[in-house]
Order: C-alpha cells, then structure tokens, then sequence
C-alpha cells in the first residue's frame, strides 16, 4: 500500500523538525510515527511537522499525529504543525488536533514558539 | 478484632482511591503502573511482573517489571491460563471484552506466606482492575467516537467546500483533480483515478496520488466507483482501497455515498459551466445582431423622399433585430423615382448580409443609369454567387417618371403588386422572372409598362402583410384579400401615411398577441388629383 511520500527530519534547537512530501495517509503517518518515536526513546519533547509539500492528509495519517500529541502530552511536549495548506489547516482544526497542539506559519516561527 | 476492621477500613480508603487513580489512566501502561502500586501498597510486596493479552491472542505483552527474578511469561505460554502451578502468589483477570491480566506477585516484604486475606484482597483489586479497565475502554470508545464525528463533520464540510471550490475553477482539469484529492482523502481510499471517455476513447485520465495500475486492484475487487454522463463524454470515478490502521479494509455505503456526492457535484459544475458558457456566447451572438441591426438601419430609409404631385409613406418591421425586408425610393439622375421592394428568404445575419449586398449593387446600378433587364441579370448573378443555394431575394422595382406618370416595373419572383387604378380597377403588376439568387443563368427578365394616373394608388409589399398570422393560423390574406382591402371606401380618400398607418394596425388588431412571424414592409404611392 506503499504511495510516494516521503519523510526528512533534523534538529533544530532541541526540535525534531519533520517535513513530510505526499499523501500523509496511513504509509505517511506510519513514517512520520516511527521516525517520531526514534527521536522520542533518546528524549526529544519538541515536535514540528512542516506540511509545505502535502495538500492531502487522510483521517488514518491523523490518527497518527494524534498518538504523537498524546505521546508528547504524557512528557510535557508539544507538537506544532506549519506551512500548512488552508485545506489541511481546516482539516486538523475540525478533527481537533489544535486543542493540543500548536501552529504556526513557518518553522522558525514554530521552533521560537517552543524555546 | 479492632486491628481487622482497622485493616478493612484501610483497604475500603485505599480502593476508593485506587478507582479514583486507575480510572484517569490514558493508555494500558499507566493502568498497569498505577495497578502495580495499589497492589504493592495493599500487600506489602517486594515485586510484581503485569502482563497484558488481547482478546483472541496468543501473546502476553509485558506491562510492568518489578521483579526480574519472577519466572517470565513467554510468548504463546499456554501455561498462562493455569497459574495456580505457578509458585508464590499469581492471578489472571479476564477482562469484559475479552483480552485479560495476568499478576505475578514477589515475596512479601516480611518474607511471610501469603494467607487467604491476601488472596481475598487480591480477589478484590483484581475487580478494581476490571471496573477501571471498563472505564478505560469507555474512554477509548468515547475518543473513537469522538474521531468518528469529526470525520463525518470533516466529510461534509468538505463536500460543501469542494462544492464551492470547483465551482470557481471553471471548466478543465482543476476540478477534476480538486474532487478526486478530496474524495481520495476523505473516504480514506489510498488511491483514485478518473477516466474521461468519448465513444468509447480515453481523452482524459487523472490519477492520485500519482499514476498506478489499475487493473490488479479491479480484479481483487478492491474499489468502488462512481459514473455519469454529460455532454457526450463518460466521466468515470474510481477510489481503489480502503486503509485502515490494521491494513486495506472494505470500502462502506457512506464511502460510496460520499463518492456520488462528489461526482454529482463536478457533474453539476460541469453543466453550469457549459450553460454558462451557452449564455456568453448568445450574449455576442446578440451583439453581432445589434450591430448588424444598426448596418440594416442605414439601409432601411428613415424618411421618403417628397415626389411633387404624389404623397407616399412606408414601413419595415423587422420580426428580429435584423429582418431580411428592404425597401427604398431613390431620386435617379434622369428624375425618375425608383420604388423597390425585396424580400431575402430567411431573417438574422445571413439575411441582412444578403441586403446589404443587393443594396451596395442596386445603388451601384442605379447610378449608372443601366436598364432594368441588364441590371435584374447582373443583380441575379451577383446574389447567385452570394448566397447559398437556400438563399435567394424577391425582388421588385418600378421606374417612375413624376411628371408623366409613366410606370416600368420588373417582379422578380416578388407577391404581384397592385396598381388601383381611380375607376377601381386593379392591376396586378408581376412581370419579370425568377427570384435573384435562385438561378445561375442569364435569366431572360422582362419588364412592363404602366401608366400613373390623377387618383390612381400603388401598393409594394413583402408577404409579411398577407402572411400575417392570428392564433387561429389564420392568415391576414384571407380574411382580408390586398385587392379588396384597397378598394374599401374607408381608405379612398386618406393619406398614405394614414394608409400604412392603418394597415399596420389592422394588422395588428388581427394578429392580436400572436408573436410577428415575418418581417412587415410596405410601400403606397397616391397621385395626387
């Protein structure tokens, strides 16, 4: 059920920052989960997930940012999503991620919010 | 005896408070954690392993560690189920739906025996465990719901957007692409294509994500699809499994629903966007008219010329904003009068393009002072080679001398024109030949003679005025015959503005609200006594 997604990931100030290219369906969110939980066991807290190049994300790839804000709440992290296409945007706002995690216009905005 | 109600009020406090504890746990990990220290508080040990299965699997996952030197569990241990063998103290709770505990308690801390209070107590906080796991699983079913809302919140407040969002897109890919993103998305399908067909040839296929093959995924059966029809093309939606968390799944009616929602929608844009489209191109269609209006405006004379000795008046009233009627009076160079009157078959454009070249060539001919019959063949030839071979022109022309009252005419193909004489006679005036355009042949025309007299009346007119129809389908001719309707007393003495005047509105009167069929034109001549 492979389609072309993919993933890259950098610290940046103590942040993971995942950027995700594609369709953050259920083989999307399964990349951004375990690249997320290999940086979670070594103790990252702070997440950002750039979606500048995904226009369509489905409610199986939300599930998994779900369980990364529930992972994150558990140790007092947080979660922030950017560069996120207006469609996206009311998507995550309607299945109600925003309640917990943040958002911002772009990276740098987001990094700054978390420091 | 006080040390044992003392014991159980403990205990009574102390669950209480475990519910309390165990019933905020977010996941399994944190059941079992807060388990572990209700357990160790209550029985003073020195350890306890937690282990987890779920309904229907062999497996027993490890939750809590406390004791490594407690005989582990393994994988696919059978033994599991029987644990009293098991030495120390061990339980295992099965849970209401299904999956279960098991506890593997250490020694206690003063090294005693367990006794028949501690299993009883662990009897006990094994039911805490179950009711708290209860509440957990209603949380769990609650924060699914929760989703399951959402999602459908999701679905159709995109529906309406897409709805919306297409509909500003115009005509093209966007919108295609647009409705199958969002359907793709939305049904959680992993992939989707439209194929866009026209007697039976691909013209048109989208794929999303990116393009794959389709067939293996039709023959396991793993989509659903969604087709209508406009405009001659077949519009074909296809959404190719269903994900889930545990892998592909089946898609469900609302997935279906969904997936025909949005296919009705690009359906309905589609349509309004060619009824639209329809619509601009009327709008300059209707503006060719108008403009093609004001050219036959020039055309058509505003006033008659002023003959001395006669009185004369006409009308055109075009059925459209372009009729396919011409009439004129022309002060030749010798003096004389030209009266004409033509009739092009068909209105619009193509009828009025038709007119303006007779005109252009009339004027021409006029001017040059050619007799009728050289001018009837040059103008025959010249709408001959205009015109497609529907289109042709009635045509007729009289040549009058004001002063003599002399009278040469030339009916081409036109209705006979009547001449009234005073004494009341009528004379029909038709010679001539075949309608311009019709022929292309150096048609042998003719003209003929006539004479003009004090009192005498000529009528030119296009078969809008006898072709006049009521609702009844009853034409104006029949009801009242030219011939007649010009020997009536009543207009043996008006004006010819007063007779055009009173014909159009007896017309009129006839035709009552029953739309103009043709174009209406006349043309009287008096002499004056």
């Amino acid at each position: 059920m492979e389609a072309e997604f993919n993933l890259t990931s950098e610290i940046n100030n103590d942040c993971l920052v995942l950027k995700t290219d594609g369709y953050v369906n259920n083989y999307g969110g399964e990349q951004i989960s375990n690249e997320f939980n290999k940086h979670f066991k070594n103790g990252i807290k702070k997440v950002v997930i750039s979606l500048a190049k995904s226009k369509v994300v489905n409610s199986i790839g939300i599930s998994f940012m779900i369980e990364i804000i529930e992972q994150l709440n558990e140790v007092n992290g947080k979660l922030y999503f950017t560069d996120m296409d207006s469609s996206i945007e009311k998507t995550l706002t309607i299945m109600g991620l925003f309640s917990y995690a943040g958002k911002a216009s772009t990276i740098d905005e987001a990094i700054k919010s978390l420091n | 005896m006080n040390d044992l109600i003392e014991k159980l009020q403990f205990e009574a406090a102390s669950y209480q408070e475990g519910f309390q504890l165990l019933s905020k746990a977010r996941n399994l990990n944190e059941l079992a954690k807060s388990f572990f220290h209700i357990v160790r508080g209550n029985l003073m040990i020195s350890g306890i392993n937690i282990y987890y299965r779920e309904k229907n699997a062999n497996t027993w996952n490890l939750l809590i560690v406390r004791n490594k030197n407690l005989m582990p569990i393994e994988e696919h241990d059978d033994s599991a189920d029987s644990m009293d063998s098991r030495p120390g103290l061990s339980l295992k709770v099965s849970m209401v739906d299904g999956s279960a505990f098991a506890l593997l308690l250490g020694d206690k801390l003063n090294k005693k025996a367990y006794d028949d209070y501690d299993r009883i107590s662990l009897q006990r906080m094994a039911q805490l465990l179950d009711s708290s796991y209860q509440v957990f699983i209603n949380k769990q079913k609650e924060k699914e719901l929760v989703f399951s809302l959402n999602q459908k919140i999701l679905q159709l407040n995109s529906l309406v957007d897409t709805g919306i969002e297409i509909s500003r897109l115009g005509q093209g890919n966007g919108i295609l692409e647009l409705a199958l993103n969002r359907v793709v998305s939305l049904t959680n399908a992993s992939k989707g294509s439209l194929t866009v067909t026209e007697k039976k040839r691909i013209i048109n296929k989208i794929f999303f994500p990116s393009r794959f093959k389709e067939k293996p995924l039709i023959k396991n059966n793993e989509y659903i699809s969604s087709v209508f029809k406009f405009n001659g093309k077949k519009y074909d939606f296809k959404l190719y499994q269903k994900e889930s968390r545990q892998g592909v799944i089946a898609f469900d009616t609302t997935d279906q629903l969904l997936l025909d929602s949005f296919a009705r929608q690009v359906n309905v844009t589609l349509e309004n966007h060619f009824l639209h489209e329809q619509t601009l191109e009327k709008q300059k269609i209707e503006q060719d008219i108008s403009v093609a209006a004001a050219i036959q405006k020039q055309i058509i004379p505003d006033s008659l010329p002023d003959i001395s000795g006669y009185d004369i008046a006409g009308v055109n009233i075009p059925t459209k904003f372009v009729g396919g009627d011409y009439y004129d009076c022309i002060l030749l160079k010798d003096k004389r009068y030209a009266l004409i009157v033509a009739d092009v078959s068909g209105k619009g454009i193509p009828a009025a393009l038709l007119v303006s070249s007779l005109h252009a060539s009339l004027s021409a001919y006029l001017d040059a002072g050619i007799d009728l019959i050289s001018m009837a063949k040059k103008l025959n030839m010249i709408i001959y080679n205009a015109s497609t071979i529907d289109k042709y022109i009635t045509f007729f022309i009289a040549l009058l001398n004001p002063q003599t009252g002399e009278l040469e005419s030339l009916n081409a193909g036109h209705n006979q024109i009547y001449l009234l004489k005073a004494g009341k006679k009528i004379i029909e005036l038709k010679t001539g030949g075949v309608p311009f355009g019709m022929m292309g042949i150096e048609f042998p025309y003719q003209t003929e003679k006539n004479l003009i007299e004090s009192g005498d009346r000529l009528l030119l007119y296009t078969d809008g005025v006898t072709e006049a129809m009521n609702a009844r389908e009853t034409q104006f001719e029949d009801v009242f015959p030219l011939d007649k309707y010009l020997t009536d007393k009543s207009k043996a003495d008006i004006t010819a503005k007063d007779f055009i005047d009173r014909l159009i509105i007896d017309i009129k009167d006839f035709t009552g609200d029953t739309p103009q069929s043709d174009d209406i034109t006349a043309l009287y001549l008096i002499r004056k006594a």
